[in-house]
C-alpha cells in the first residue's frame, strides 16, 4: 500500500509499471523452472510418491477454484465437497455414453449450473448468506448421492473405468501426473488471466466493500454470481478428474471434512494467490502422510496413542493450522515471498523519487 | 391422526434442543457479529463434560448438571476472550473461518478423549412411559426436557427483557459505540454473551446425551440441524429462533414419520433453501441482516 501511494504521489507511473512487470517476469520464470523441475522429478521418482503428488495436484486444482471465490472475491462457501461430488458423479453417470474428457467437462458445467442456481437466492444478499446455502447444498448433494448409491446397488462405491484418450490409456501414476500438471497449468493461467484484469479488480472491490464497489460501477450481484459459477466449475472439473484418477466414487468421501480441508489449503497457502493455493494443497495433502510417518517413529504409549487417533489428530492439525494462520499470518505461506518483494519495490520506489 | 399427534408431541424435545442451540447462536450473532459454526460441537462437548463428571467421576445427577453447565460457561467466555477478542475488527469471513477451525478442533478432541462409541447419560426415572388420550405416549424424560428448556428459556427471556444486564446486552448489540459512551463495558458483555450461549449449548448437549446418546458425529448433527431453524426465524431474532425451532422440528418429524428416517436432515436444508429464496430475512429477522 505504501509503495503505491508513494509512487502515485510522485507521478512515477511508468516506474511502478516497470517494477510490476519485472515482478511478473520473475514469477513466469519461476513458474517454468518449477514445472520443469517437477516434471523431471516425477518421471524419475518412485510411483508411490508420484501418486501422492497426483493427489496434491488434484487438490491444487480444486483449491484454485475455491481461492478464486474466497480469496479473490471474498465469498465463503462450504460447498466444495458438494461440487467435487457433482463432478465425480457426472463422470459415473456419463462415462458409458461419452468419450474420456467429455464427462469431466459435463461435470464442470453441471457444477457451474448448480452453483449459479444456489447462488441466485443467496448472492443477492450479503456474502455470508452463501455459507448457509452452500451448507444446504452439501446436505442435499450428500443425500442425493447416498440415495443414488443405495438405489444402484453400489454401496461400496462406483467403479470408473480407465480413462482412454483416443488410442492412449491414462493409467499409470506418471502419465496421470503429466495430464494433471497440464490441467493445473491451464487452470492457473486461466484464473490468473481473470484476476489480473478488469474482473479481478471488480472482485477486489467487492471483497473490500460491496457498497463502494456498486458505486464505482461493479454489478455486484452479477459479479458474485459469475465468480461463484466459475469457481464451482473449476471445483467440479477437479471432482471429475479425481473420479477418473481414483477410479472409485462413493458418497462417503465427499464430506464436510473434505470441505474443511480445502478451506485449510487456501488459508495455509494464502488467500488471493494462485501459488498459495498450490502450496496449500501440497501442504494439506501431505499432512496425513507426514503424520503417518511421525506416528510410526514414536514407540510405546505415545506412538500407540498417535496410531489409534491418527484421523482425529489429522483433523485437529488442519484446524490448528487454520487457527495459527488466521492469527499470525492471515495471508498464508505465499505472502512470505510477496512481502519481501513488496518491501524491495517500496525501497526502489523511494529511491526513484529521490 | 394418531401418527400425526404422536409425531407432533414426539418432536417437542427436538424443538427444545434446537431452541437452546439456536437462541445461543442468535445472541452470539447479535452481540458479537460472529456466526458461530462451533455451536453444535460446543453443545456436544457440554454433554461429554457432563458424562465425565457424572458417570466417570460419580458425581450425583443435579450437581453434575450444574458443574458441566458452569464449565461450558467458562469455556464460552474463554473462547471469546482468547480467540475472538484479539481479532476484533477483522472481516466477518475471517471470524467465520475461525469458528469453523474451532469446530473441527473440538470435534477431533471429542473423538480423541471420549472415543467413537455412543455414550448414554442415564437420568433416574427417564424410561417411564406416560400414556395420554388418542394413544399418544411420551417418556417422562421428554416431558422433563420440554418443561425444563421452556423454564430456562423463559428465565433467559425475562433476564434479557427486564434486567439491567439484559438492557445493556441489547444496547451493546444495537450500537456498541453508543453503549460504550453510556459506560457499558461492551467487551465484558460480549464475553458474558458467549458464556450464556455456550452454557445453553452445553445444557442441550446434556439433554442430547440423555435422549439420543453422545457420539462424535452428533456435534455437527446438532449444530447444523439447528441452522435452518435460526434462518427460518430470522438470524437476529431470539423469538424467531424459538418459533423457527418448533416449526423445523415438526417439519422434520413429519417428514420422518411419513417419508422415512433418512429425510430428516435434507428436509431441514430444503426448508433453509426455500427461506433464502422466498424471504431471506426469515419470519422475524430485521431488514439489515440481509446486508450483514
Amino acid at each position: 500500500m505504501k509503495s503505491e501511494t508513494l509512487s502515485q504521489a510522485s507521478g512515477q507511473q511508468t516506474q511502478r509499471q516497470l517494477l510490476r512487470y519485472g515482478g511478473e517476469h520473475y514469477s513466469k520464470i519461476a513458474g517454468v523452472a518449477v514445472i520443469l523441475l517437477v516434471i523431471v522429478f516425477s518421471q524419475i521418482s518412485s510411483s508411490a510418491y508420484v501418486y501422492d503428488a497426483d493427489i496434491a495436484i488434484l487438490a491444487a486444482i480444486g483449491a484454485i477454484g475455491l481461492n478464486l471465490l474466497t480469496g479473490y472475491a471474498g465469498l465463503i462457501s462450504v460447498g466444495n465437497a458438494a461440487f467435487l461430488a457433482i463432478g465425480a458423479y457426472s463422470v459415473v453417470l456419463l462415462d458409458k455414453s461419452m468419450p474420456f474428457p467429455l464427462p469431466i467437462f459435463a461435470g464442470a458445467a453441471a457444477a457451474s449450473i448448480v452453483g449459479f442456481a444456489i447462488g441466485l437466492p443467496s448472492l443477492r444478499l450479503s456474502g455470508l448468506y452463501l455459507i448457509f446455502s452452500t451448507l444446504a447444498l452439501q446436505f442435499v448433494v450428500a443425500f442425493a448421492a447416498n440415495q443414488y448409491d443405495t438405489s444402484s446397488g453400489a454401496i461400496a462405491g462406483h467403479f470408473v473405468p480407465t480413462a482412454k484418450l483416443g488410442p492412449w490409456q491414462i493409467a499409470s501414476e506418471k502419465v496421470w501426473f503429466m495430464v494433471l500438471l497440464v490441467v493445473l497449468v491451464l487452470v492457473s493461467l486461466f484464473v490468473w488471466n481473470i484476476v489480473r484484469g478488469q474482473p479481478g479488480r471488480a472482485f477486489a472491490a467487492l471483497r473490500r466493500n460491496e457498497a463502494a464497489a456498486s458505486v464505482v460501477g461493479v454489478n455486484v450481484t452479477m459479479t458474485k454470481l459469475s465468480v461463484f459459477a466459475l469457481s464451482s466449475a473449476i471445483i467440479g472439473l477437479a471432482g471429475g478428474l479425481g473420479a477418473y484418477f481414483m477410479q472409485d466414487v462413493s458418497n462417503g468421501y465427499y464430506s464436510l471434512t473434505l470441505t474443511v480441508s480445502y478451506v485449510a489449503m487456501i488459508l495455509i497457502g494464502g488467500l488471493a494467490s494462485i501459488w498459495g493455493s498450490i502450496i496449500g494443497a501440497f501442504v494439506v495433502t501431505m499432512i496425513p502422510f507426514l503424520m503417518q510417518a511421525g506416528a510410526s517413529t514414536f514407540s510405546g504409549t505415545l506412538g500407540g496413542f498417535a496410531q489409534r487417533n491418527l484421523s482425529s489428530l489429522e483433523t485437529a492439525v488442519y484446524g490448528l493450522a487454520i487457527l495459527v494462520f488466521l492469527f499470525f499470518r492471515p495471508a498464508g505461506i505465499a505472502s512470505l515471498a510477496k512481502i519481501k518483494r513488496r518491501k524491495s519495490s517500496a525501497a526502489e520506489a523511494v529511491a526513484a523519487v529521490r | 391422526m394418531h401418527l400425526a399427534l404422536q409425531t407432533f408431541v414426539g418432536q417437542l424435545p427436538t424443538a427444545a434442543l434446537y431452541a437452546l442451540i439456536g437462541v445461543g447462536f442468535v445472541i452470539v450473532y447479535r452481540g458479537t457479529r460472529v456466526l458461530n459454526f462451533a455451536q453444535g460441537t460446543l453443545a456436544l462437548l457440554g454433554g461429554y463434560l457432563f458424562y465425565s463428571i457424572a458417570v466417570s467421576a460419580h458425581v450425583p445427577f443435579w450437581p453434575a448438571v450444574v458443574l458441566s453447565v458452569v464449565a461450558s460457561m467458562l469455556l464460552g467466555a474463554s473462547i471469546y476472550s482468547l480467540m475472538l477478542r484479539p481479532l476484533l475488527g477483522e472481516t466477518a469471513i475471517l471470524l467465520v473461518m475461525l469458528t469453523i477451525a474451532l469446530n473441527i478442533i473440538l470435534g477431533a478432541l471429542d473423538l480423541i478423549l471420549w472415543g467413537g462409541a455412543t455414550r448414554f447419560v442415564n437420568v433416574p426415572g427417564a424410561k417411564t412411559i406416560l400414556h395420554f388420550p388418542e394413544g399418544v405416549s411420551i417418556t417422562a424424560l421428554d416431558i422433563a426436557v420440554v418443561i425444563s428448556v421452556a423454564a430456562v428459556l423463559t428465565a433467559f427471556g425475562v433476564l434479557l427483557k427486564w434486567s439491567r444486564f439484559g438492557s445493556h446486552m441489547r444496547a451493546a448489540a444495537e450500537n456498541p459505540l453508543l453503549a460504550t459512551y453510556r459506560g457499558i463495558n461492551v467487551s465484558t458483555l460480549a464475553a458474558m454473551t458467549w458464556a450464556i450461549a455456550t452454557a445453553g449449548a452445553g445444557l442441550a448437549g446434556v439433554i442430547y446425551g440423555a435422549t439420543n446418546g453422545l457420539a462424535p458425529s452428533a456435534g455437527n448433527a446438532l449444530g447444523f440441524a439447528a441452522f435452518p431453524a435460526v434462518i427460518l426465524g430470522g438470524l437476529d431474532s431470539v423469538g424467531g429462533a424459538l418459533i423457527g425451532s418448533v416449526i423445523l422440528a415438526e417439519i422434520q418429524g413429519f417428514a420422518v414419520s411419513y417419508l422415512g428416517g433418512r429425510y430428516s436432515d435434507v428436509v431441514g436444508y430444503l426448508v433453509l433453501l426455500l427461506v433464502l429464496i422466498i424471504s431471506p430475512t426469515g419470519l422475524f429477522g430485521s431488514r439489515e441482516i440481509a446486508r450483514l
